[in-house]
C-alpha cells in the first residue's frame, strides 16, 4: 500500500504527542494529584500507541503496550492502587515504551531482551496473568472439490436488534457459491401478531461451494450468538441448487395466511396439512391465486 | 425486513456510495478506515469521539458506524447504546473496532447492539468484505 509511509508518519506524530500526554498524566500520578481522568488520559494514550502499533505490525511494541495497559486498566478497577513504587513504575514502563516507538521509527531494533524485565515488573505488579494474548490463528482447509452445505439457520427472534440480517447474511453467502434459501415458516404468527422488529423466519440453505467451512462460519460469525446454526456437508450432490425464487414465496407466504384472519373456510384442506416447512414454485403460488379467484368469482 | 432481492443488491448499490463515519480518537485509525473504505467506493465522515459522531449523526441518516471502543468525552460502548436508542439509528450496522480479544468486551458491544467487531491490527480487505457484508 503506497499510502502505507503517510500512515506511519502521522502514526509516529501521532506518537510524539501521545507520549507528551502520557509523561504529564503520569506527573500527576507520581503526585498524587491524578483524578480518575488522569488516569483514562493515560490508558487511552498507551491505547492508542498499542492499536496504531498493531496496524503496523510493531510486534514488540505491541506486546509491551499491551502489559503496560493491563496494569493501567487494573489501576483504573481500583484492583491496583497507585503507591510511590508503581508510579515508578509507570514512568520506567514510559520510557521504555518511547524508546521502541523510536525503535519502531527508526527501524533499528532494541537489543533482544531490552524491555523483558520491565514487562516481567509491570506483570507482577498487576498480580495477574497478563502474557501477550495469543493471535487469531489462521484456519487453512486443503479442500478444493466443491462440497455441498446444508445449513440451518434460526435466528433468535431478537436478530435485527443488533442490525443483524437474514437477506444480508444469505447474500454473503452467495459470494461463496450457489446458494438455495427455503424459508421455515413455522414461527410465523398471524399478520396482526406481527412485530416488525422481531425475526419469525427461520431457514434450511444449501450451499455449494469450493470453499472450506470456516468461510461459512465466518459469514455467520456476528450472527451466531443470535441464532440456532447447524452447517452440515451433504454426503451427495443430489441436491443441485435451484434458482432461488425462496425470497419471493417468503415474500408472498405472509399476505396468503392472513386468509384465515378473514374468517371464511375457503380451503379446508389447506388446513389439514399444518406444513411447517414449504418452499413453493412462483408458477404454483400463481396458479393457487388463479384458482381462489375462480372459487370466489363462482 | 424484506427489502431488495440478493440478486438486486449489488446493481443498485454501486450506485449509491454507501455512507460510513468512522469513529476513533486516533487519527491515524480514522485515517486508515476512511483511505481503506474511500478507496472501496464507501463516502466517509470521521469524528474523533462518540460526542462528536453523535452531533455529526444528529439528524443524519446513515449507513454504517465503525467506532472504537476506548475514547475520550463518550465511548464506543455509550455511543452505540445512544445510537440505537435513536429511532434514527436504531437499525444502522454498528461495527467496534477494538484492540481487545476479550470476550467480555465483544459481550458489552453485543449487549448495546453493535452488529459485529473487528480487531486491530485489521486487515484492509477484511474490513471492506465486513463492510459490505453488513451494509444492507
Amino acid at each position: 500500500m503506497s499510502d502505507l509511509d503517510d500512515f506511519k508518519k502521522t502514526y509516529f506524530e501521532e506518537c510524539g504527542e501521545l507520549l507528551d500526554q502520557l509523561y504529564a498524566g503520569l506527573s500527576g500520578i507520581a503526585e498524587a494529584r491524578g483524578d480518575a481522568e488522569t488516569l483514562n488520559a493515560v490508558f487511552r494514550a498507551v491505547h492508542s500507541i498499542k492499536g496504531g502499533g498493531g496496524a503496523f505490525g510493531f510486534e514488540r511494541l505491541v506486546s509491551f503496550a499491551h502489559a503496560f495497559e493491563a496494569l493501567l486498566d487494573m489501576m483504573r478497577d481500583g484492583r491496583v492502587s497507585a503507591t510511590p513504587a508503581v508510579a515508578a513504575l509507570l514512568v520506567r514502563a514510559a520510557d521504555a515504551l518511547s524508546d521502541l516507538v523510536d525503535a519502531a521509527r527508526s527501524g533499528q531494533e532494541k537489543p533482544p531482551g531490552f524491555e523483558a524485565e520491565l514487562m516481567a515488573a509491570l506483570q507482577a505488579a498487576g498480580g495477574a496473568a497478563v502474557a501477550a494474548k495469543p493471535r487469531a490463528e489462521t484456519v487453512r482447509s486443503e479442500s478444493t472439490g466443491t462440497v455441498h452445505y446444508r445449513i440451518g439457520f434460526a435466528p433468535h427472534a431478537d436478530l435485527f436488534q443488533r442490525a443483524n440480517d437474514p437477506l444480508l447474511l444469505i447474500r454473503a453467502l452467495k459470494r461463496l457459491g450457489a446458494v438455495t434459501a427455503e424459508p421455515d415458516l413455522t414461527r410465523l404468527p398471524d399478520l396482526a401478531a406481527i412485530d416488525p422488529d422481531l425475526a419469525y423466519l427461520a431457514w434450511t440453505i444449501r450451499l455449494a461451494t469450493p470453499a472450506p467451512r470456516s468461510a461459512i462460519e465466518e459469514v455467520f460469525e456476528f450472527a451466531a450468538d443470535d441464532c440456532d446454526l447447524s452447517i452440515e456437508a451433504e454426503a451427495d450432490a443430489d441436491s443441485t441448487p435451484q434458482p432461488a425464487h425462496a425470497d419471493e414465496a417468503a415474500a408472498g407466504k405472509p399476505a396468503s395466511s392472513t386468509q384465515p384472519a378473514a374468517g371464511r373456510a375457503s380451503h379446508p384442506e389447506a388446513a389439514g396439512e399444518q406444513p411447517h416447512s414449504i418452499r413453493v414454485d412462483v408458477e404454483k403460488v400463481d396458479r393457487v391465486v388463479n384458482l381462489v379467484g375462480e372459487l370466489v368469482i363462482s | 425486513m424484506i427489502s431488495a432481492s440478493p440478486a438486486r443488491c449489488p446493481a443498485w448499490s454501486r450506485k449509491v456510495a454507501k455512507r460510513v463515519i468512522a469513529v476513533d480518537d486516533s487519527k491515524t485509525m480514522r485515517d486508515m478506515v476512511s483511505i481503506t473504505l474511500r478507496r472501496a467506493g464507501f463516502e466517509v465522515t470521521v469524528a474523533e469521539d462518540g460526542q462528536k459522531a453523535l452531533s455529526v449523526l444528529h439528524g443524519v441518516q446513515i449507513d454504517l458506524v465503525i467506532t472504537d471502543l476506548n475514547m475520550p468525552n463518550l465511548d464506543g460502548i455509550s455511543l452505540i447504546r445512544a445510537l440505537r436508542a435513536d429511532p434514527r439509528h436504531r437499525v444502522v450496522p454498528i461495527l467496534m473496532l477494538t484492540t481487545e480479544q476479550d470476550p467480555a468486551r465483544k459481550a458489552e458491544g453485543r449487549a448495546a447492539g453493535a452488529t459485529g467487531w473487528l480487531t486491530k491490527p485489521f486487515d484492509p480487505d477484511k474490513l471492506v468484505e465486513l463492510a459490505h457484508r453488513v451494509c444492507a
